[in-house]
Protein backbone atom coordinates (compact mmCIF):
# COMPACT_ATOMS: atom_id res chain seq x y z
CA UNK A 1 0.00 0.00 0.00
CA UNK A 2 1.95 2.51 0.88
CA UNK A 3 4.79 1.47 -1.75
CA UNK A 4 2.15 1.89 -3.84
CA UNK A 5 1.66 5.86 -2.54
CA UNK A 6 5.30 6.17 -3.07
CA UNK A 7 5.06 4.78 -6.74
CA UNK A 8 2.18 6.78 -7.55
CA UNK A 9 3.58 9.46 -6.06
CA UNK A 10 6.99 9.68 -7.57
CA UNK A 11 5.06 8.90 -10.98
CA UNK A 12 3.31 12.34 -9.99
CA UNK A 13 6.61 14.02 -9.80
CA UNK A 14 8.57 12.20 -12.96
CA UNK A 15 5.40 13.38 -15.24
CA UNK A 16 5.21 17.15 -13.36
CA UNK A 17 9.47 17.10 -13.53
CA UNK A 18 9.58 17.94 -17.56
CA UNK A 19 7.06 21.16 -17.15
CA UNK A 20 9.56 22.85 -14.48
CA UNK A 21 11.75 22.71 -16.86
CA UNK A 22 15.52 21.09 -16.54
CA UNK A 23 18.14 23.51 -14.97
CA UNK A 24 21.84 23.58 -16.77
CA UNK A 25 24.55 25.25 -14.57
CA UNK A 26 26.62 28.05 -15.85
CA UNK A 27 29.59 29.33 -15.31
CA UNK A 28 30.44 33.12 -15.28
CA UNK A 29 33.13 34.45 -16.97
CA UNK A 30 34.92 37.85 -14.83
CA UNK A 31 33.13 39.53 -18.81
CA UNK A 32 30.10 38.88 -17.15
CA UNK A 33 29.64 36.05 -20.37
CA UNK A 34 28.61 32.36 -19.21
CA UNK A 35 29.36 28.92 -20.51
CA UNK A 36 27.32 26.07 -20.68
CA UNK A 37 28.75 22.31 -21.00
CA UNK A 38 27.40 20.92 -24.44
CA UNK A 39 27.87 17.66 -26.13
CA UNK A 40 27.24 17.44 -29.99
CA UNK A 41 26.03 14.10 -30.77
CA UNK A 42 27.00 12.22 -27.96
CA UNK A 43 30.46 13.66 -27.76
CA UNK A 44 32.05 16.19 -25.50
CA UNK A 45 31.91 18.01 -23.69
CA UNK A 46 32.84 21.07 -24.94
CA UNK A 47 32.61 24.56 -23.30
CA UNK A 48 30.34 27.34 -25.43
CA UNK A 49 29.30 30.55 -24.77
CA UNK A 50 25.34 31.46 -24.00
CA UNK A 51 24.61 33.95 -26.22
CA UNK A 52 20.92 35.27 -26.21
CA UNK A 53 22.14 37.63 -29.20
CA UNK A 54 23.61 35.54 -31.43
CA UNK A 55 20.86 34.70 -34.37
CA UNK A 56 22.90 31.48 -35.32
CA UNK A 57 25.48 28.64 -32.74
CA UNK A 58 28.91 28.42 -34.03
CA UNK A 59 31.30 25.63 -33.00
CA UNK A 60 34.79 25.83 -34.56
CA UNK A 61 36.42 23.04 -36.41
CA UNK A 62 38.11 21.43 -33.92
CA UNK A 63 35.56 20.36 -32.13
CA UNK A 64 33.38 19.67 -35.46
CA UNK A 65 35.94 17.31 -36.54
CA UNK A 66 36.17 15.41 -32.84
CA UNK A 67 32.21 15.27 -32.91
CA UNK A 68 32.42 14.13 -36.60
CA UNK A 69 30.36 16.55 -38.10
CA UNK A 70 32.43 17.07 -40.68
CA UNK A 71 32.79 13.70 -42.08
CA UNK A 72 30.66 14.19 -45.27
CA UNK A 73 32.07 17.78 -46.16
CA UNK A 74 34.15 18.17 -49.06
CA UNK A 75 37.75 19.67 -48.29
CA UNK A 76 37.76 23.08 -49.18
CA UNK A 77 40.22 25.25 -50.57
CA UNK A 78 38.93 28.97 -49.22
CA UNK A 79 37.85 29.19 -46.27
CA UNK A 80 38.09 32.40 -44.31
CA UNK A 81 37.68 31.63 -40.66
CA UNK A 82 37.84 28.24 -41.70
CA UNK A 83 34.11 28.53 -42.50
CA UNK A 84 32.90 25.71 -43.37
CA UNK A 85 29.18 26.19 -43.38
CA UNK A 86 26.33 25.07 -41.62
CA UNK A 87 25.76 21.13 -40.23
CA UNK A 88 23.33 19.69 -38.64
CA UNK A 89 23.43 18.27 -35.01
CA UNK A 90 21.71 15.25 -34.50
CA UNK A 91 21.43 15.57 -30.77
CA UNK A 92 22.62 18.89 -29.57
CA UNK A 93 22.84 18.59 -25.73
CA UNK A 94 23.56 21.29 -23.38
CA UNK A 95 24.04 20.57 -20.13
CA UNK A 96 21.01 17.91 -19.66
CA UNK A 97 18.58 19.39 -22.10
CA UNK A 98 18.97 17.23 -25.28
CA UNK A 99 17.65 19.07 -28.38
CA UNK A 100 17.38 17.26 -32.03
CA UNK A 101 18.26 18.46 -35.29
CA UNK A 102 20.11 21.85 -34.57
CA UNK A 103 21.97 23.49 -36.89
CA UNK A 104 25.42 25.19 -36.10
CA UNK A 105 27.84 26.86 -38.14
CA UNK A 106 30.89 25.37 -38.26
CA UNK A 107 33.72 28.46 -38.14
CA UNK A 108 36.67 29.35 -35.85
CA UNK A 109 35.53 32.98 -35.01
CA UNK A 110 38.22 35.27 -34.30
CA UNK A 111 36.06 36.37 -31.05
CA UNK A 112 35.56 33.10 -29.83
CA UNK A 113 39.42 32.21 -29.96
CA UNK A 114 40.10 35.27 -28.29
CA UNK A 115 38.04 34.20 -25.29
CA UNK A 116 39.45 30.54 -25.52
CA UNK A 117 42.91 32.09 -24.79
CA UNK A 118 42.01 33.79 -21.96
CA UNK A 119 39.62 31.76 -19.97
CA UNK A 120 40.96 28.03 -21.29
CA UNK A 121 39.21 26.33 -24.31
CA UNK A 122 35.83 27.74 -25.26
CA UNK A 123 34.51 26.34 -28.72
CA UNK A 124 31.70 28.07 -29.79
CA UNK A 125 28.39 29.97 -29.15
CA UNK A 126 24.96 28.94 -28.23
CA UNK A 127 22.49 30.72 -30.26
CA UNK A 128 18.67 31.39 -31.07
CA UNK A 129 18.64 28.22 -32.76
CA UNK A 130 18.51 26.21 -29.63
CA UNK A 131 17.34 28.28 -27.12
CA UNK A 132 14.16 29.63 -28.86
CA UNK A 133 12.62 26.02 -28.81
CA UNK A 134 12.07 26.56 -25.02
CA UNK A 135 10.83 28.72 -22.53
CA UNK A 136 14.34 30.00 -21.16
CA UNK A 137 15.03 31.03 -17.48
CA UNK A 138 18.07 32.68 -17.09
CA UNK A 139 19.14 33.42 -13.53
CA UNK A 140 22.55 35.12 -12.68
CA UNK A 141 22.65 34.45 -9.06
CA UNK A 142 22.15 30.67 -8.83
CA UNK A 143 23.91 30.60 -11.85
CA UNK A 144 21.48 28.11 -14.02
CA UNK A 145 19.44 28.41 -17.17
CA UNK A 146 16.05 26.21 -16.71
CA UNK A 147 14.94 25.43 -20.56
CA UNK A 148 10.86 24.76 -20.20
CA UNK A 149 9.28 22.63 -23.20
CA UNK A 150 8.49 25.80 -25.57
CA UNK A 151 5.88 26.32 -28.67
CA UNK A 152 8.04 28.23 -30.73
CA UNK A 153 8.80 26.88 -33.67
CA UNK A 154 12.51 28.80 -34.24
CA UNK A 155 12.20 29.64 -38.24
CA UNK A 156 15.47 29.36 -40.00
CA UNK A 157 17.43 32.95 -40.06
CA UNK A 158 19.39 32.39 -42.32
CA UNK A 159 16.17 31.96 -44.79
CA UNK A 160 14.20 34.04 -42.99
CA UNK A 161 16.51 37.07 -43.97
CA UNK A 162 16.60 36.61 -47.65
CA UNK A 163 13.04 36.00 -47.47
CA UNK A 164 12.69 39.43 -45.93
CA UNK A 165 15.47 40.58 -48.06
CA UNK A 166 13.31 39.91 -51.13
CA UNK A 167 10.10 41.15 -49.78
CA UNK A 168 8.48 44.33 -51.81
CA UNK A 169 9.17 46.46 -48.63
CA UNK A 170 12.88 45.58 -48.20
CA UNK A 171 12.88 47.46 -51.93
CA UNK A 172 11.27 50.67 -50.49
CA UNK A 173 8.69 50.87 -52.89
CA UNK A 174 5.97 50.43 -50.71
CA UNK A 175 5.50 50.35 -46.85
CA UNK A 176 4.81 46.93 -44.92
CA UNK A 177 1.12 46.73 -44.25
CA UNK A 178 0.86 45.18 -40.33
CA UNK A 179 -2.88 44.23 -39.15
CA UNK A 180 -4.46 44.50 -35.92
CA UNK A 181 -5.76 41.48 -34.52
CA UNK A 182 -9.12 42.90 -33.90
CA UNK A 183 -11.48 45.71 -35.07
CA UNK A 184 -11.45 48.66 -32.04
CA UNK A 185 -12.86 51.59 -33.97
CA UNK A 186 -10.84 54.48 -33.94
CA UNK A 187 -8.58 56.92 -35.86
CA UNK A 188 -5.58 58.83 -34.54
CA UNK A 189 -3.30 61.54 -36.08
CA UNK A 190 0.68 62.01 -34.64
CA UNK A 191 1.72 64.94 -33.21
CA UNK A 192 5.39 66.22 -32.29
CA UNK A 193 5.31 67.70 -28.59
CA UNK A 194 8.96 69.30 -26.80
CA UNK A 195 10.50 67.56 -29.59
CA UNK A 196 9.08 64.00 -28.98
CA UNK A 197 6.08 61.81 -31.07
CA UNK A 198 2.78 61.51 -29.35
CA UNK A 199 -0.38 60.09 -30.24
CA UNK A 200 -3.79 62.51 -30.22
CA UNK A 201 -7.09 60.35 -30.81
CA UNK A 202 -8.74 62.09 -34.01
CA UNK A 203 -12.35 60.19 -34.16
CA UNK A 204 -13.72 57.53 -32.64
CA UNK A 205 -16.49 55.30 -33.88
CA UNK A 206 -19.92 55.63 -32.33
CA UNK A 207 -20.98 51.94 -31.04
CA UNK A 208 -17.30 50.83 -31.40
CA UNK A 209 -15.28 48.72 -28.71
CA UNK A 210 -13.48 52.07 -28.33
CA UNK A 211 -16.66 53.95 -27.54
CA UNK A 212 -17.33 51.38 -25.32
CA UNK A 213 -14.21 51.23 -23.65
CA UNK A 214 -14.59 55.05 -23.18
CA UNK A 215 -11.56 56.06 -25.34
CA UNK A 216 -12.56 60.28 -26.39
CA UNK A 217 -11.49 62.15 -29.12
CA UNK A 218 -8.23 64.83 -28.14
CA UNK A 219 -7.21 61.68 -26.05
CA UNK A 220 -3.42 61.11 -25.69
CA UNK A 221 -2.64 57.50 -26.20
CA UNK A 222 0.14 56.82 -24.00
CA UNK A 223 0.10 52.32 -23.04
CA UNK A 224 -1.83 50.17 -25.47
CA UNK A 225 -1.51 46.53 -23.57
CA UNK A 226 1.27 47.90 -21.96
CA UNK A 227 3.69 49.13 -24.54
CA UNK A 228 4.13 52.95 -25.76
CA UNK A 229 2.08 54.04 -27.85
CA UNK A 230 4.02 57.05 -29.64
CA UNK A 231 3.80 56.74 -33.16
CA UNK A 232 1.23 54.76 -35.21
CA UNK A 233 3.75 52.25 -36.03
CA UNK A 234 4.20 52.05 -32.03
CA UNK A 235 0.42 51.49 -31.97
CA UNK A 236 0.33 48.79 -35.07
CA UNK A 237 2.65 46.99 -32.70
CA UNK A 238 0.53 47.01 -30.11
CA UNK A 239 -2.22 45.83 -31.97
CA UNK A 240 -1.24 43.06 -34.05
CA UNK A 241 -0.65 40.80 -30.85
CA UNK A 242 -4.55 42.02 -30.02
CA UNK A 243 -7.28 38.91 -30.25
CA UNK A 244 -10.70 39.73 -30.68
CA UNK A 245 -12.78 39.81 -27.04
CA UNK A 246 -9.17 39.97 -25.53
CA UNK A 247 -9.43 42.52 -22.55
CA UNK A 248 -6.72 45.26 -23.42
CA UNK A 249 -5.52 47.81 -20.78
CA UNK A 250 -5.20 51.37 -22.60
CA UNK A 251 -3.50 54.33 -20.52
CA UNK A 252 -4.46 57.60 -22.13
CA UNK A 253 -3.69 61.16 -21.06
CA UNK A 254 -7.06 63.09 -20.94
CA UNK A 255 -6.48 67.21 -20.08
CA UNK A 256 -3.51 66.55 -18.48
CA UNK A 257 -4.70 63.21 -16.23
CA UNK A 258 -3.53 59.85 -17.03
CA UNK A 259 -6.82 58.16 -17.17
CA UNK A 260 -6.77 53.77 -17.40
CA UNK A 261 -9.51 52.70 -19.42
CA UNK A 262 -9.86 48.59 -20.95
CA UNK A 263 -10.86 48.11 -24.50
CA UNK A 264 -11.97 44.76 -25.83
CA UNK A 265 -11.27 44.56 -29.87
CA UNK A 266 -14.26 42.45 -31.42
CA UNK A 267 -13.78 40.32 -34.20
CA UNK A 268 -14.22 41.76 -37.76
CA UNK A 269 -12.79 43.88 -40.92
CA UNK B 1 8.94 69.93 -16.11
CA UNK B 2 5.69 68.77 -17.04
CA UNK B 3 7.15 66.17 -19.21
CA UNK B 4 8.43 64.71 -16.52
CA UNK B 5 5.33 65.18 -14.09
CA UNK B 6 2.96 63.72 -16.68
CA UNK B 7 5.50 60.70 -16.75
CA UNK B 8 5.57 60.25 -13.49
CA UNK B 9 1.74 59.66 -13.91
CA UNK B 10 1.46 57.65 -16.43
CA UNK B 11 3.83 55.47 -14.45
CA UNK B 12 1.55 55.28 -11.85
CA UNK B 13 -1.62 54.97 -13.92
CA UNK B 14 0.53 51.91 -15.37
CA UNK B 15 1.19 50.33 -12.24
CA UNK B 16 -2.01 51.14 -11.14
CA UNK B 17 -3.51 49.26 -13.94
CA UNK B 18 -1.41 45.72 -13.09
CA UNK B 19 -0.18 46.09 -9.23
CA UNK B 20 3.91 44.75 -9.73
CA UNK B 21 4.95 45.84 -5.98
CA UNK B 22 8.05 44.63 -4.35
CA UNK B 23 9.90 41.77 -6.59
CA UNK B 24 6.66 41.05 -8.62
CA UNK B 25 7.81 39.74 -12.26
CA UNK B 26 7.34 42.63 -14.72
CA UNK B 27 6.03 41.85 -18.36
CA UNK B 28 8.53 43.41 -20.71
CA UNK B 29 7.46 43.29 -24.17
CA UNK B 30 9.56 42.46 -27.35
CA UNK B 31 10.08 42.27 -31.02
CA UNK B 32 12.37 39.45 -32.42
CA UNK B 33 14.05 41.34 -35.25
CA UNK B 34 14.91 39.93 -38.78
CA UNK B 35 18.10 38.12 -37.60
CA UNK B 36 16.12 37.10 -34.46
CA UNK B 37 17.48 39.54 -31.96
CA UNK B 38 15.38 40.43 -28.66
CA UNK B 39 14.65 44.24 -29.34
CA UNK B 40 13.26 45.50 -26.08
CA UNK B 41 12.44 49.49 -25.47
CA UNK B 42 13.74 52.00 -23.14
CA UNK B 43 13.16 55.36 -22.27
CA UNK B 44 16.34 57.18 -20.74
CA UNK B 45 15.48 60.43 -18.58
CA UNK B 46 12.44 60.73 -20.01
CA UNK B 47 13.70 61.01 -23.33
CA UNK B 48 12.67 57.66 -26.70
CA UNK B 49 12.35 55.38 -26.46
CA UNK B 50 15.45 53.87 -27.51
CA UNK B 51 16.27 50.36 -29.52
CA UNK B 52 17.89 48.01 -27.50
CA UNK B 53 18.91 44.31 -27.93
CA UNK B 54 19.13 42.21 -25.37
CA UNK B 55 22.13 39.83 -25.16
CA UNK B 56 23.87 38.09 -23.12
CA UNK B 57 26.95 38.24 -24.90
CA UNK B 58 27.19 41.43 -24.27
CA UNK B 59 29.18 42.72 -20.69
CA UNK B 60 27.46 45.45 -19.81
CA UNK B 61 24.91 48.05 -21.24
CA UNK B 62 25.77 49.85 -24.08
CA UNK B 63 24.32 53.06 -25.99
CA UNK B 64 25.32 55.49 -28.68
CA UNK B 65 26.66 59.20 -28.23
CA UNK B 66 23.78 60.10 -29.74
CA UNK B 67 21.23 58.69 -27.55
CA UNK B 68 23.27 59.64 -24.34
CA UNK B 69 23.27 63.59 -25.35
CA UNK B 70 19.92 63.48 -26.12
CA UNK B 71 19.10 62.09 -22.61
CA UNK B 72 21.57 64.25 -21.05
CA UNK B 73 23.97 61.26 -19.95
CA UNK B 74 27.54 62.71 -19.48
CA UNK B 75 30.39 59.99 -19.83
CA UNK B 76 32.96 59.80 -17.35
CA UNK B 77 36.11 60.45 -18.55
CA UNK B 78 36.10 56.52 -18.77
CA UNK B 79 33.45 56.21 -21.10
CA UNK B 80 30.66 54.84 -18.88
CA UNK B 81 27.47 57.30 -17.96
CA UNK B 82 24.65 56.63 -15.19
CA UNK B 83 21.06 56.93 -16.14
CA UNK B 84 18.88 59.12 -13.60
CA UNK B 85 16.07 57.08 -15.27
CA UNK B 86 16.23 54.38 -17.12
CA UNK B 87 12.45 52.86 -17.84
CA UNK B 88 12.49 49.85 -20.11
CA UNK B 89 9.09 49.22 -21.77
CA UNK B 90 6.21 47.63 -19.62
CA UNK B 91 7.07 49.94 -16.71
CA UNK B 92 9.93 48.49 -15.68
CA UNK B 93 12.54 50.99 -13.83
CA UNK B 94 16.01 50.00 -13.64
CA UNK B 95 17.69 51.33 -10.57
CA UNK B 96 20.83 53.37 -11.58
CA UNK B 97 21.45 51.79 -15.02
CA UNK B 98 25.36 52.47 -15.67
CA UNK B 99 26.28 51.88 -19.03
CA UNK B 100 28.68 52.45 -21.35
CA UNK B 101 28.55 55.78 -23.90
CA UNK B 102 29.80 53.82 -27.28
CA UNK B 103 28.97 52.67 -30.83
CA UNK B 104 29.65 49.29 -30.92
CA UNK B 105 30.60 48.08 -34.94
CA UNK B 106 28.09 45.65 -35.01
CA UNK B 107 25.28 48.52 -34.49
CA UNK B 108 26.86 50.54 -36.93
CA UNK B 109 26.65 47.91 -39.30
CA UNK B 110 23.48 46.53 -38.30
CA UNK B 111 21.56 49.88 -38.71
CA UNK B 112 23.54 50.49 -42.28
CA UNK B 113 21.55 47.69 -43.60
CA UNK B 114 18.25 48.26 -41.68
CA UNK B 115 18.33 45.18 -39.95
CA UNK B 116 16.58 45.45 -36.94
CA UNK B 117 13.43 47.01 -38.89
CA UNK B 118 14.08 49.96 -36.67
CA UNK B 119 17.03 51.64 -35.58
CA UNK B 120 19.26 50.09 -32.95
CA UNK B 121 20.37 52.17 -30.45
CA UNK B 122 22.49 50.18 -27.83
CA UNK B 123 22.85 46.29 -26.54
CA UNK B 124 21.43 45.83 -22.87
CA UNK B 125 24.06 43.24 -21.36
CA UNK B 126 25.95 41.51 -18.46
CA UNK B 127 25.28 44.64 -15.78
CA UNK B 128 21.65 45.02 -16.07
CA UNK B 129 20.29 41.58 -17.02
CA UNK B 130 22.34 39.87 -14.20
CA UNK B 131 19.72 41.58 -11.43
CA UNK B 132 17.25 39.62 -12.79
CA UNK B 133 15.92 36.64 -13.13
CA UNK B 134 14.85 36.35 -17.31
CA UNK B 135 11.93 34.11 -18.70
CA UNK B 136 11.87 34.42 -22.24
CA UNK B 137 9.33 32.60 -24.40
CA UNK B 138 8.96 33.60 -28.06
CA UNK B 139 5.74 32.16 -28.42
CA UNK B 140 4.99 35.39 -26.47
CA UNK B 141 5.18 38.46 -27.21
CA UNK B 142 6.52 39.88 -23.68
CA UNK B 143 9.13 38.29 -21.44
CA UNK B 144 9.10 38.36 -17.63
CA UNK B 145 11.60 39.67 -15.79
CA UNK B 146 11.82 39.31 -11.65
CA UNK B 147 13.83 41.51 -9.64
CA UNK B 148 16.31 39.39 -7.58
CA UNK B 149 17.75 40.19 -4.66
CA UNK B 150 21.20 40.32 -4.84
CA UNK B 151 23.89 42.92 -6.85
CA UNK B 152 26.20 41.14 -9.16
CA UNK B 153 29.85 41.93 -8.39
CA UNK B 154 30.48 45.66 -9.89
CA UNK B 155 28.26 46.99 -12.21
CA UNK B 156 31.08 45.92 -14.90
CA UNK B 157 33.29 43.08 -14.84
CA UNK B 158 34.71 44.32 -18.09
CA UNK B 159 36.00 47.56 -16.69
CA UNK B 160 38.75 45.81 -14.93
CA UNK B 161 40.03 44.13 -17.88
CA UNK B 162 39.03 47.05 -20.08
CA UNK B 163 41.90 49.63 -21.55
CA UNK B 164 42.79 47.40 -24.73
CA UNK B 165 43.71 44.62 -23.24
CA UNK B 166 42.74 41.35 -25.08
CA UNK B 167 39.80 40.50 -23.15
CA UNK B 168 38.76 43.53 -22.62
CA UNK B 169 38.55 43.94 -26.44
CA UNK B 170 37.21 40.26 -26.72
CA UNK B 171 34.21 40.62 -24.54
CA UNK B 172 33.50 44.00 -26.93
CA UNK B 173 33.72 41.91 -29.97
CA UNK B 174 31.60 39.21 -28.67
CA UNK B 175 28.58 41.50 -28.44
CA UNK B 176 25.91 40.40 -30.71
CA UNK B 177 28.95 38.35 -32.09
CA UNK B 178 27.80 36.96 -35.20
CA UNK B 179 25.89 40.41 -36.47
CA UNK B 180 29.43 41.34 -38.25
CA UNK B 181 29.24 37.80 -40.02
CA UNK B 182 26.00 38.05 -41.57
CA UNK B 183 26.08 41.68 -41.94
CA UNK B 184 28.51 41.14 -45.04
CA UNK B 185 25.78 38.79 -46.76
CA UNK B 186 23.63 41.62 -46.74
CA UNK B 187 23.35 44.71 -49.02
CA UNK B 188 19.96 46.53 -47.98
CA UNK B 189 19.37 49.65 -47.03
CA UNK B 190 16.73 51.72 -45.23
CA UNK B 191 14.28 50.97 -42.26
CA UNK B 192 10.81 49.53 -44.21
CA UNK B 193 7.74 51.99 -43.52
CA UNK B 194 4.73 50.34 -41.74
CA UNK B 195 1.52 51.13 -42.63
CA UNK B 196 -2.18 49.89 -40.68
CA UNK B 197 -4.34 47.96 -42.91
CA UNK B 198 -7.46 49.54 -44.60
CA UNK B 199 -10.82 49.81 -42.29
CA UNK B 200 -13.76 48.38 -43.52
CA UNK B 201 -15.81 49.18 -40.25
CA UNK B 202 -17.63 45.92 -40.07
CA UNK B 203 -17.99 43.77 -36.49
CA UNK B 204 -18.81 40.08 -37.63
CA UNK B 205 -20.23 37.35 -35.08
CA UNK B 206 -19.30 33.52 -36.22
CA UNK B 207 -22.38 31.53 -36.91
CA UNK B 208 -22.87 27.88 -38.02
CA UNK B 209 -23.62 29.09 -41.57
CA UNK B 210 -20.82 31.72 -41.93
CA UNK B 211 -20.12 35.07 -40.58
CA UNK B 212 -22.36 37.12 -40.16
CA UNK B 213 -22.92 41.22 -38.99
CA UNK B 214 -23.15 42.28 -36.25
CA UNK B 215 -22.71 45.95 -36.38
CA UNK B 216 -20.92 48.30 -38.59
CA UNK B 217 -18.83 51.18 -37.27
CA UNK B 218 -20.91 54.81 -37.99
CA UNK B 219 -19.52 56.71 -40.41
CA UNK B 220 -16.83 53.98 -41.48
CA UNK B 221 -16.62 52.80 -45.33
CA UNK B 222 -19.10 49.55 -44.10
CA UNK B 223 -21.96 51.75 -43.45
CA UNK B 224 -21.48 53.95 -45.95
CA UNK B 225 -21.95 51.35 -48.51
CA UNK B 226 -24.87 50.42 -47.12
CA UNK B 227 -24.18 47.07 -44.97
CA UNK B 228 -26.76 46.12 -42.61
CA UNK B 229 -26.32 44.33 -39.81
CA UNK B 230 -27.51 40.62 -40.31
CA UNK B 231 -26.30 40.37 -43.47
CA UNK B 232 -24.23 37.70 -44.17
CA UNK B 233 -20.61 37.49 -45.52
CA UNK B 234 -20.14 35.48 -48.33
CA UNK B 235 -16.93 36.67 -50.30
CA UNK B 236 -14.28 38.61 -48.91
CA UNK B 237 -12.10 40.10 -52.35
CA UNK B 238 -13.53 37.00 -54.32
CA UNK B 239 -12.90 34.31 -51.76
CA UNK B 240 -15.50 32.07 -49.88
CA UNK B 241 -15.02 32.90 -46.00
CA UNK B 242 -16.46 30.67 -43.10
CA UNK B 243 -14.94 32.54 -40.19
CA UNK B 244 -14.73 35.98 -39.29
CA UNK B 245 -10.57 35.33 -39.05
CA UNK B 246 -10.97 33.91 -42.69
CA UNK B 247 -12.33 37.36 -43.21
CA UNK B 248 -9.70 39.25 -41.48
CA UNK B 249 -6.87 36.90 -43.41
CA UNK B 250 -8.24 38.23 -46.58
CA UNK B 251 -8.43 41.95 -45.87
CA UNK B 252 -4.90 42.11 -43.44
CA UNK B 253 -2.04 42.99 -46.30
CA UNK B 254 -4.89 45.64 -47.84
CA UNK B 255 -3.53 49.17 -47.46
CA UNK B 256 -6.25 52.06 -46.89
CA UNK B 257 -7.51 53.37 -49.91
CA UNK B 258 -7.45 50.20 -51.84
CA UNK B 259 -11.14 48.91 -52.87
CA UNK B 260 -12.61 45.96 -51.44
CA UNK B 261 -15.30 43.54 -53.18
CA UNK B 262 -17.82 42.04 -50.70
CA UNK B 263 -20.57 39.46 -51.67
CA UNK B 264 -23.32 39.17 -48.99
CA UNK B 265 -26.39 37.53 -48.59
CA UNK B 266 -29.89 39.62 -47.38
CA UNK B 267 -33.48 37.85 -46.44
CA UNK B 268 -31.82 34.95 -48.87
CA UNK B 269 -30.63 37.77 -51.72
CA UNK B 270 -27.40 38.36 -52.58
CA UNK B 271 -25.66 41.68 -52.29
CA UNK B 272 -22.99 42.52 -53.75
CA UNK B 273 -21.21 45.75 -52.62
CA UNK B 274 -17.49 47.37 -53.29
CA UNK B 275 -16.29 49.81 -50.31
CA UNK B 276 -12.91 52.14 -49.76
CA UNK B 277 -11.04 50.98 -47.42
CA UNK B 278 -10.29 53.71 -44.59
CA UNK B 279 -7.21 54.59 -42.69
CA UNK B 280 -8.05 53.51 -38.78
CA UNK B 281 -7.79 51.15 -36.27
Amino acid sequence: MSAGILTLASCLFAAGAPDAGVAVPFKLLTTGHMTVQVKLNGKGPYTLIFDTGAPMSIVNNRVARDAGLLKDRPVVLFAPFGSRGEVKVKEFEVGEQKAPDIKVAVMDHPTVELFSRHFGPIDGIVGFPFFARYTVTIDYQSKTLTFAPGTYNPPDVMQAMMRAMLAPEARGDKPKVLSGGAVVGFTVREETRDGAGLLLVEKVAKGGPAEQGGLQPGDRLALLNKRWTDTKADLLDALQAIRPGQKVPVVVERAGKAVVLELTGAPGI
Amino acid sequence: MRTLVLMAMLAAAAAAAEPAAGKAAVEIPYKLTQPKHILVRAKINGKGPFNFIMDTGAPALFFTEAVAAKAGVKPDEKGWGTCDRFELEGGLLVPSAKGRVDTPFQLEGMNGMGLGGAEIHGLIGYNILARYRITIDLSSDRMRWTPLDWNPDGPMGVRNQGGGSDAGQASLELMGSMMKGLGGLLGRKATPAVAGRGQAGLVLRDETAGPVVASVLKGWPAELVGIKPGDRLVKVDGKTVTKASEALEQVEKLPSGGKLPLALERDGRPVEVVLELAEGY
